[in-house]
């Protein structure tokens, strides 16, 4: 190797020496960048170890606390996205109000879903709206009523055209077990 | 310190070191030339090729040559230069070997030798007796006669014949300076090692006091210096310049690939650590993705809780804080709109016959601690009267609500509040 170096000239022998720094710098560079990546992923991904262990370590506190919401709450009584739907229109239409409702959005999960539905009544009175709101307050306890506006009828300020804002969570039985 | 002959090398000329041969001095002419002050030692080989050309009667190229130098210090210095049929110094060997085998003559043994008076020393080699002159302070000889002796199997009684000849020829050229001169008693005879890469040569020399007596250990002498070595040297001087061209190249090109090689290396143990750590980094993604669902249900768990806490158990009273908005309403102003969303504020339009009212009611809904702030936004004046709108944040409905006579005295002073 030594005597092939010294067969070339100072000018190879430079060129040589210059093209191999350049590589190497090339390659130090290239390794700094993946070095940077591995740090920064090894860090992520220590610190996402660590917030799990300290999930896990509570664990026993929160199934304790699953134990406790379940031996609480009736499963039973509580809708999904559809069957709030279903128990909104049901009351509408025996009670002959207007009403519009709206797909309702659903945020899924392996513990429970919450199911929130958008809904407008026209033309109702405000007695109609009152007893509305009693009966979901009386006899549903896992649905709850996140926002309420009131327009009145211009024609007729007696009556109403309300927007309102449902909210429905329902437990699943297996709990993501 | 002396050490007996039987621990040395039999033979003067037989060096313990292959690597280092000395030829007879009976076959070197020798000169020396003064050298002036100033000289420096890489105009020393230029000077002794001219005084060599001049005086050999061979061609430079038939010529074997070298020098010794003393350089000038408080005096003139003195360059010993020698020279010798090329064909007498080297036997017919390869080239290779040649190149692989620095050769001196003689004498050069004595390169470092310093007497305090100018002292004749003898030096036995294979073929021959040498006579060499030193000048005190001056470590190369200045003088230099050589014979063969007749025996050509170096028979000692021969040796001790020659040097007695030459003893008796050696004489000062001067008459003044008989008395002054020394000769060194009995024979000296040299072996020599040399150090790697031209970096010095040893010599150990030995001395017989007396014909058959035994050779004891005399005195160490040394060309210390890559350029004395290669001065004294008889090799062709272009080659051994080139050789020790080549072979500082080499060493640089060794030294630059030793470093280029470290870096690489370094490198190469660098990516090994960052495999490592790219694997450790791997496996502990793996654990995440493993624990992954165990880990989100047990979110869920605690986000569950939060919401049937929060959405469950909150008091959201949309229409009781209707109710009691309304009851501060004078009949004056009627509502256009009311809103209310879980943990936010409420918002009611409305008109008035005229802003002082808005302002009224603004001020009395303030004054209420059941609620917690009330902002009058976006009044304007209409041909009708004004349109207002109020941003109410509900506070603790089950606070005490202010006397009715409180809130009715506040019907005057409350014009003055909002100018739309």
């Amino acid at each position: 190797m030594i005597r092939i170096l010294l067969n070339m000239s100072a000018r190879e022998r430079l060129m040589l020496g210059a093209l191999v720094t350049v590589c190497l710098l090339i390659w130090t560079t290239w390794f700094s960048d993946r070095w940077s990546e591995t740090e920064q992923a090894l860090n992520t991904a220590r610190r996402e170890a660590e917030i799990q262990r300290t999930w896990l370590g509570n664990s026993a506190f929160l199934e304790s606390q699953l134990g406790q919401s379940m031996s609480r709450v009736d499963t039973g009584r509580m809708f999904s996205a559809n069957g709030l739907t279903a128990l909104v229109d049901a009351y509408a239409r025996e009670h002959d109000l207007r009403h519009e409702l709206s797909s309702p959005t659903v945020t899924p999960g392996v513990v429970y879903s919450q199911a929130t539905l958008r809904m407008n009544f026209r033309n109702i009175s405000l007695h109609d709206l009152l007893r509305f709101h009693f009966y979901i307050l009386g006899h549903h306890p896992y649905v709850a009523l996140e926002g309420v506006a009131i327009l009145p009828n211009r024609a007729d300020p007696w009556l109403l055209n309300v927007r309102l804002r449902l909210s429905a969570i329902q437990i699943h039985e297996t709990n993501g077990l | 310190m002396s050490r007996s002959s039987e621990n040395l090398p039999a033979r003067s000329n037989e060096p313990a070191d292959p690597s280092v041969r000395l030829v007879a001095s009976a076959r070197f002419f020798t000169a020396t030339a003064p050298l002036g002050r100033g000289i420096r030692a890489r105009d020393l080989r230029p000077m002794a090729n001219g005084l060599v050309e001049e005086h050999s009667p061979l061609p430079l190229e038939q010529t074997a040559w070298g020098f010794l130098a003393e350089p000038a210090r408080k005096k003139d210095g003195v360059l010993l230069y020698f020279a010798a049929a090329r064909t007498s110094v080297f036997p017919e060997v390869s080239p290779k070997a040649r190149a692989a085998q620095p050769v001196f003559p003689a004498f050069a043994a004595l390169h470092g030798l310093r007497m305090k008076t100018p002292t004749w020393v003898f030096l036995a080699d294979d073929q021959g007796v040498a006579a060499l002159l030193f000048q005190p302070g001056v470590a190369i000889p200045v003088r230099v006669l050589a014979r063969f002796i007749e025996d050509e199997q170096g028979d000692e009684a021969s040796r001790w014949r020659v040097r007695d000849e030459l003893a008796a020829e050696c004489r000062p050229d001067r008459p003044e300076e008989i008395k002054k001169e020394q000769v060194l008693e009995g024979l000296i005879r040299a072996t020599g090692v040399a150090g790697r890469n031209n970096r010095g040569v040893v010599f150990t020399l030995e001395r017989q006091t007396a014909p058959g007596g035994a050779w004891t250990f005399w005195k160490k002498t040394q060309l210390k210096k890559a350029d004395q070595v290669l001065g004294a040297d008889l090799r062709d001087h272009a080659e051994l310049e080139s050789t020790h061209r080549t072979h500082q190249s080499g060493q640089r090109i060794l030294a630059t690939a030793a470093i280029f090689g470290a870096a690489v290396l370094a490198l190469v143990c660098l990516e090994l650590l960052l495999f490592v750590r790219h694997q450790e980094a791997l496996k502990i993604r793996q654990g995440i993705e493993a624990r992954a669902d165990a880990v989100e249900r047990l979110q869920e768990i605690e986000q569950m809780n939060g919401v049937l806490n929060e959405v469950f158990t909150r008091e959201f009273l949309p229409f009781d804080w209707l109710m009691l908005i309304n009851d501060h309403r004078p009949e004056e102003i009627t509502f256009g709109s009311y809103g209310i969303e879980a943990g936010a504020d409420l918002a009611v339009q409305g008109q008035a016959r005229e802003v002082g009212l808005i302002n009224a009611f603004a001020e009395r809904l303030g004054t209420d601690p059941r609620f917690r702030s009330v902002q009058l936004e976006d009044v304007q004046t209409t041909r009708e009267g004004a349109t207002f709108q109020l941003r109410i944040g509900p506070g603790d409905i089950r606070a005490q609500p202010p006397e009715r006579g409180t809130l009715d005295s506040g019907d005057d002073s409350g014009t003055e509040g909002v100018e739309p």
